[in-house]
């Protein structure tokens, strides 16, 4: 989708931002650029749109170069949201959802219809807000607006720069969560930045770890923490080491059952089965112990799909077992490797 | 208040009329500051090496005091109202630059970047984005530039513009408050006018912005074009006259019907009208028979053949009380009585006004000449205030008194020249602000006393006869003593460029008004 072959930008200053990088982003995956401040992973999410032009090498989106392209109308086909969100202080809330729409020549029934649309996705109501300034909304209803803005036009690839990074922690938990069960369910390709490795773990399918302008390692955040491609890719993660393995690591990953198998569900389940207590096997062990907390008398029952009968009975240390079990065998298996 | 009243109502007309000019000079001006001032303080904002140039320059020019201002256009532009505009122009063009520059960098990064990531145009995002969000910004400084251009516009009256500055000046050369007000009162309802006016704009400036600014600038362009074009069609034979002259018993009116003239009048400062006769922008001036300007630019002076002004014999005079008091100081003044010929007048004039000398250097030249000391030099404060008019003349004058006193008595002596008009220093004397100044007798017959037309009559052209009267009455009137005359006159007089006034064949006032007539019977 996104291909970038030995990009390098250098600053009128002289100074280097980004280092012959070359990476392939696929279509519909969320990637993460992380590193510390000022490693170059902005700089490189605004070549993509062109709001920085590299000084070489070619950046191809969708096959084809993206310098070939004008760049307002390459932008036009790229959603783009910012930590600051930038919404225009004298628009309206639909007026701001409506800028690339109307840069497109929508007519005005499909921006309406969009727009509102769009509200309703993002969990705002359209008829209290539709009509309300920026000012009069909160940082994260702002932040919900500035990613309808950029869903607009319905654009494939959608770039994001820390964009929860100016709101507080409660707030952008809960927003994290929403835009991170949002991306599952519209298949776009996005690229984030940000500087919080928690985030990047929680949201992204891959990472790219750059530091001073070269890449370190680009892989799945698993990959990133139990085969790290060089030392700094270790020690970049050495401080939050347990936590991010946590959730790094799905249900699945420990269970190493079969696929289809069983049902994972909250105990006691078995009458009245709630979609709320269902388990998914591809959630992050952090986020189930972190629930197990909240229901200390609960095990985990993994039940048989068919027979609707319980295999197993997981408790919190079982699982920190399982856990432990999982990352020896994967060192071996990197050993053997 | 009664007064002001019957004077505004008597003089309706012209007060429209200045008003209207009022407008017209302020809107002209502030109309080509927009249209310059917002492009550039936008290039400012798109250009940062231009940025800090630009703000700089329109700065430092705010920084100039306008008066000054005024008279750099003179020499380039001339009278009138062009170099008016183009002054009032270059202040309006401060305030607009620095708040579209300002406007326009206090929108947020993070909005103009998110624009231009969603795929806005340069363009679009300036019209979209920017200009919108700088309005408001903006428009404080239109409106900013209004209300100062209101007030410059009043100083235009000094080169000919017009406006409501005319009765303001010709009031404060008078000493005559009613027709200040006259000026001032309308000028500042103006500027209040406008101010509320573009406030009330200022903050419903989205709503009502597109058919407001547009009916605006249609009214005001018609308004401006009206205004100014009676100003600018004026091509006639015109005489530039110092506002005190328009209003003196000695004065213009008198000067018409005595010799059946028949002009346009501009108005303007009388220090300034010199040049503007050099520069072609008037043809005759009523200036003074002594200024060194008159050497200096090589013009010439028309004589009075039907003895319209009265002798100006140059006397110091103090009060009675004074004198007695310091005998003295009397006796180093009149050391200078009957020694400086009208010839000899004209050319120290000269000196400080065509070679530069300072006016202390050429008074301190000519005593030395004539063999009086002028080593003492005192600097403290001052015993004595020593004052005069805005003319080199009494600058001169004052510096010459200065050293007599200080070098033939025990006084400190400080200077207090260059006061505007006849009336404030003659008030400044009789209250005691200062003590001495030089006053010709042809303005103290006029100006100070106004007898009645017989004995003005009655005394003509007589240079004694005016003087004893003058002196006597002065005595009797005021308590004022005028001490022995200096020697030189300086009559007002009627002066064109020499080259003009021999190529027209013209010598006196006479042949002046026959040229005039014979060229309107044309």
């Amino acid at each position: 989708m996104i291909q970038f072959q030995t990009v390098t930008k250098i600053f009128k200053d002289g100074t280097t931002a980004v280092d012959e990088l070359s990476f392939h982003i696929r279509e519909g995956e969320t990637f993460g650029l992380i590193g510390t401040s000022g490693c170059g992973k902005t700089t490189t999410l605004k070549m993509i749109n062109r709001l920085v032009e590299p000084t070489s090498g070619t950046i191809q989106i969708n096959g084809s170069e993206s310098t070939s392209q004008d760049p307002e109308e390459l932008r036009r086909q790229i959603g783009y949201v910012i930590q600051d969100v930038g919404l225009f202080p004298h628009y309206s809330v639909q007026q701001n959802i409506a800028t690339v729409p109307k840069l497109l020549h929508w007519d005005e029934r499909r921006i309406a219809s969009r727009s509102e649309e769009l509200l309703q996705m993002v969990g705002l109501d359209p008829e209290t807000y539709s009509e309300r300034k920026p000012q009069s909304l909160s940082g994260g209803q702002q932040q919900r607006v500035g990613l309808a803005r950029a869903l607009a036009a319905n654009p494939p690839i959608i770039l994001m720069d820390e964009p929860f990074g100016a709101l507080d922690p409660i707030t952008k938990r809960q927003i994290r969560a929403e835009v991170s069960s949002l991306f599952k369910h519209i298949n776009k390709t996005i690229v984030l930045v940000t500087h919080d490795v928690f985030e990047s773990f929680e949201l992204c399918d891959r990472l790219c770890l750059l530091d001073d302008g070269k890449m370190q390692q680009i892989g799945t955040p698993q990959e990133l923490l139990f085969e790290p491609a060089n030392n700094f890719v270790d020690s970049f993660f050495a401080s939050n080491r347990f936590q991010l393995e946590l959730l790094s690591v799905t249900l699945s990953d420990i269970l190493e059952q079969k696929n289809g198998e069983g049902e994972l569900y909250w105990s006691p389940p078995l009458k009245e089965e709630q979609e709320d207590d269902e388990v998914k096997p591809n959630r992050t062990l952090y986020h189930i112990l972190e629930e197990m907390e909240q229901r200390p008398q609960e095990n985990l029952a993994i039940i048989h799909r068919v027979e609707k009968r319980v295999i197993d009975s997981l408790g919190f240390s079982d699982l920190l077992d399982r856990f432990q079990q999982y990352k020896r065998k994967r060192k071996r298996r990197e050993q053997d490797g | 208040m009664v007064d002001l009243w019957q004077f505004i109502v008597s003089n309706q007309a012209e007060i429209l009329d200045q008003t209207i000019e009022h407008i017209g000079l302020t809107f002209v001006s502030l109309l080509i500051a927009m249209a310059i001032g917002v492009p550039l303080g936008l290039l400012a904002t798109r250009l940062e090496k231009v940025s800090g140039p630009v703000l700089g320059a329109v700065g430092v020019i705010q920084t100039i005091p306008s008066i000054a201002l005024l008279g750099f256009m003179l020499p380039l532009l001339g009278i009138g109202a062009l170099p008016a505009i183009v002054a009032l122009f270059l202040y309006a063009l401060l305030p607009i630059v620095r708040n579209t520059y300002s406007g326009i960098n206090e929108v947020e990064t993070s909005v103009t970047e998110s624009a231009r990531g969603m795929g806005m145009t340069g363009g679009q995002i300036l019209r979209k984005v920017e200009l919108p969000l700088a309005t408001p910004v903006i428009f404080a400084g239109i409106r900013a530039a209004t209300v100062i251009n209101v007030g410059v516009a009043t100083l235009c009256a000094l080169i000919g513009a017009g406006g409501l500055g005319e009765f303001i000046f010709r009031g404060i050369a008078l000493n005559n408050s009613i027709m200040i007000l006259a000026g001032a009162l309308p000028a500042a309802l103006l500027a209040l006018g406008f101010d509320f006016v573009l406030g009330l704009l200022e903050r419903n400036v989205s709503k009502f912005l597109k058919p407001l600014s547009y009916g605006l600038a249609v009214v005001l362009v018609f308004v401006s074009l009206y205004s100014v074009s009676t100003v600018f069609s004026q091509d006639q034979f015109r005489i530039g006259v110092p506002p005190e002259f328009l209003e003196r018993a000695d004065g213009y009116k008198g000067l018409t019907q005595q010799y059946d003239l028949d002009m346009p009048v501009v108005e303007m400062n009388a220090s300034l009208m010199y040049q503007a006769l050099d520069n072609k922008r008037v043809d005759v001036i009523v200036g003074y028979s002594t200024d060194g300007r008159i050497e200096a630019f090589d013009l010439k002076v028309l004589k009075d053949d039907k003895n319209y002004f009265p002798p100006y014999e140059c006397a110091p005079i103090v009060k009675e009380d004074f004198a007695e008091n310091y005998p003295d100081v009397i006796a180093a003044i009149n050391k200078l009585a009957g020694k400086i010929s009208t010839q000899q007048m004209t050319q120290l004039n000269s000196a400080v006004d065509h070679k530069g000398q300072e006016e202390r250097a050429v008074a301190k030249e000519y005593l030395q000449v004539l063999d009086f000391r002028t080593e003492i030099n005192r600097q403290g404060d001052p015993d004595i205030l020593i004052g005069g008019k805005l003319q080199t003349e009494q600058f001169i004058l004052a510096h010459m008194y200065r050293m007599l006193i200080e070098n033939y008595t025990s006084l400190d002596v400080g200077l207090r020249s260059g006061l505007a008009g006849t009336q404030i220093v003659f008030n400044a004397l009789t209250n005691n602000e200062i003590q001495l100044y030089p006053e010709y007798t042809g303005t103290g017959l006029h100006v100070l006393l106004p007898p009645s037309k017989q004995v003005t009559d009655s005394l003509g052209n007589d240079r004694d006869a005016v003087y004893n009267y003058v002196a006597e009455q002065s005595l009797q009137q005021f308590n004022i003593r005028w001490l022995q005359p200096l020697g030189f006159e300086n009559t007002y007089a009627l002066i064109m460029r020499r080259e003009q006034a021999e190529q027209l064949g013209i010598e006196t006032i006479s042949d002046l008004a026959d040229y005039l007539s014979a060229d309107e019977i044309e």
